[in-house]
């Protein structure tokens, strides 16, 4: 990183504390560097983040929440780093509302004075999700889900795609509501995605009930389900349990998928519109796709892996096959 | 029970699983020397190597999901372990330290006063960010308020990354120059 030359420490330390709360930041042989070059540049940085968690908790509301790695360590540590992200999730808007408008001031928890919340992601963002009993909820890009803060563990998702780590209590289920259709977890980690109506659901560890009103299916770690439209035949499957979830952190991973699935996700991950050639959306595909990056970068350097041709037309793109209809 | 469902058939003839954590534990014996120099200047000294060692732990019994770039990954639990390790020190120093100043007569604040002292104060932040303009109060509330990535923000806002960067170091200066004046009161 280049340093303007008159910058002080504390100015710099502040700086790389920005830098590495960012989710994207990758330059960490520079800040080692940095550490190097002066002994008083960890105790500068160290302040930086001190004063940072200061104004975080000042305004009430949190450090933002990673996907990050020493969020699901070990289960006695897991346990108390999603206690301690408690009062810093979502739930710290809920009591920063309620004094701001003890206060008087603050309008902008205030214009939310209902107990219902909605979260929403934008195209490419993610976002995580800590529930006060430990329960976490993962957000994929162009995402919404809606609760009622007396009832957490009631969640509706609206649309879009997320992942469920679930921590079961027998006496108050965790439900996800998906329309009329409710899915209720018996332990577990599950993925859903929503979208056009579509539904597909993926269990990685644990169970869920699937509960549609007439039927309750019951799927098992590495089970999924699909329908295409509200009411439509429920079609369950095999999935790759490693794989769910997997775009939490860029990568797709597949297998046995067809190419409307793929297609699908990559819409919903790179924010974009795209449309698959029904004559190649059957077709499988078996691998992972690492979707970091421009999208048009992604999209062509995965062509071949999906064995496709991925057109722009106007403001959609279209996947066809490689000798697709010249149309 | 099971009307209007298919259940599609097994398949044995896929491929075995792709991902895991196997990919993060090559890279992570691979790249050892570059965290391990990370771990001793970033303030584990001496103790770079059992830090290491937690570090090992916790990619160990990580969820089994496919990880983009296991190297960045790795670098961020090891940030993670020592902001954890930092802070427990922190408090158990200021713990001693309130322990000895309660033990003085004249250290209890009235009841009821902690949170008007804190009303008072959140209302001076967002003062002090106010101040800075617009831009600046804009640019805090989307990345350390809402969580929201630096490079989303800077879409959002039409401005550079580093413009970001640059708000977001005003605004933690000022916050830090309100906080010092704060513990002067």
């Amino acid at each position: 990183m280049t340093m303007a030359p008159c910058e002080t420490i504390p100015d710099a330390a502040r700086l790389w504390a920005i830098r590495v709360s960012d989710p994207a930041f990758g330059d960490w042989d520079g800040l080692t560097d940095w550490m190097e070059a002066d002994p008083d540049h960890l105790a500068a940085y160290n302040a930086a983040i001190d004063d940072d968690r200061w104004s975080s908790d000042l305004f009430g509301a949190g450090q933002p929440v990673h996907a990050a790695p020493a969020a699901t360590p070990a289960p006695e540590r897991a346990l108390r780093a999603e206690r301690s992200g408690w009062l810093r999730g979502v739930w710290a808007g809920a009591i920063a509302a309620s004094l701001l408008l003890l206060a008087g001031t603050g309008a902008w928890y205030a214009t939310r004075p209902s107990a219902i919340e909605d979260v929403a992601t934008a195209p490419g963002e993610q976002r995580t999700i800590d529930i006060a009993d430990g329960s976490q909820i993962r957000l994929n890009g162009s995402t919404r889900v809606r609760f009622d803060r007396a009832t957490p563990r009631e969640i509706a998702l609206i649309q879009g795609e997320a992942l469920f780590i679930v921590r079961h209590d027998d006496a108050r289920p965790f439900t996800v509501s998906i329309g009329d259709s409710r899915l209720v977890d018996l332990g577990t980690v599950f993925n859903v995605a929503r979208a056009d109506g579509r539904l597909d659901v993926a269990v990685a560890k644990g169970a869920v009930v699937y509960r549609t009103g007439q039927d309750d299916i019951r799927l098992n770690a590495g089970e999924g389900l699909s329908q295409a439209a509200p009411g439509a035949v429920t079609v369950l499957q095999r999935v790759d349990p490693a794989g769910i979830g997997s775009w939490q952190s860029g990568v797709l991973t597949y297998a046995d998928a067809d190419l409307g699935q793929v297609g699908r996700d990559l819409a919903r991950n790179l924010g974009l519109q795209l449309d698959v050639d029904p004559a190649i959306a059957k077709l499988r595909f078996t691998g992972s796709l690492t979707i970091t990056g421009k999208p048009a970068v992604i999209l062509a350097r995965i062509q071949p892996l999906l064995g496709v041709s991925i057109v722009h037309q106007g403001k959609r793109w279209r996947m066809v096959a490689v000798h697709g209809p010249i149309s | 029970m099971f009307s209007a469902v298919t259940r599609l058939t097994d398949r044995t003839d896929q491929p075995g699983t792709i991902g895991g954590t196997g990919g993060l534990q090559h890279v992570f014996i691979a790249e050892r020397a570059r965290l391990l120099r990370f771990l001793r200047v970033r303030g584990a000294g001496d103790e770079a190597e059992d830090l290491l060692h937690d570090l090992w732990q916790r990619v160990d019994s990580a969820p089994r999901y496919p990880v983009a770039d296991p190297l960045a990954y790795l670098f961020r639990a090891a940030e993670n372990l020592l902001r954890d390790r930092w802070r427990s020190e922190i408090s158990r120093e200021r713990r001693q330290r309130d322990w000895y100043a309660a033990s003085g007569p004249d250290h209890v604040d009235p009841p009821g006063e902690g949170g008007l002292i804190a009303r008072e104060r959140l209302r001076e932040a967002e003062r002090t960010l106010a101040d800075l303009g617009a831009r600046v109060d804009l640019v805090f509330r989307r990345c350390r308020l809402d969580g929201a990535g630096q490079a989303i923000v800077a879409r959002e806002l039409g401005i550079s990354l580093s413009s970001v960067e640059k708000d977001l170091q005003k605004a933690a200066r000022a916050l830090a120059q309100l906080r010092a004046k704060f513990d002067a009161e």
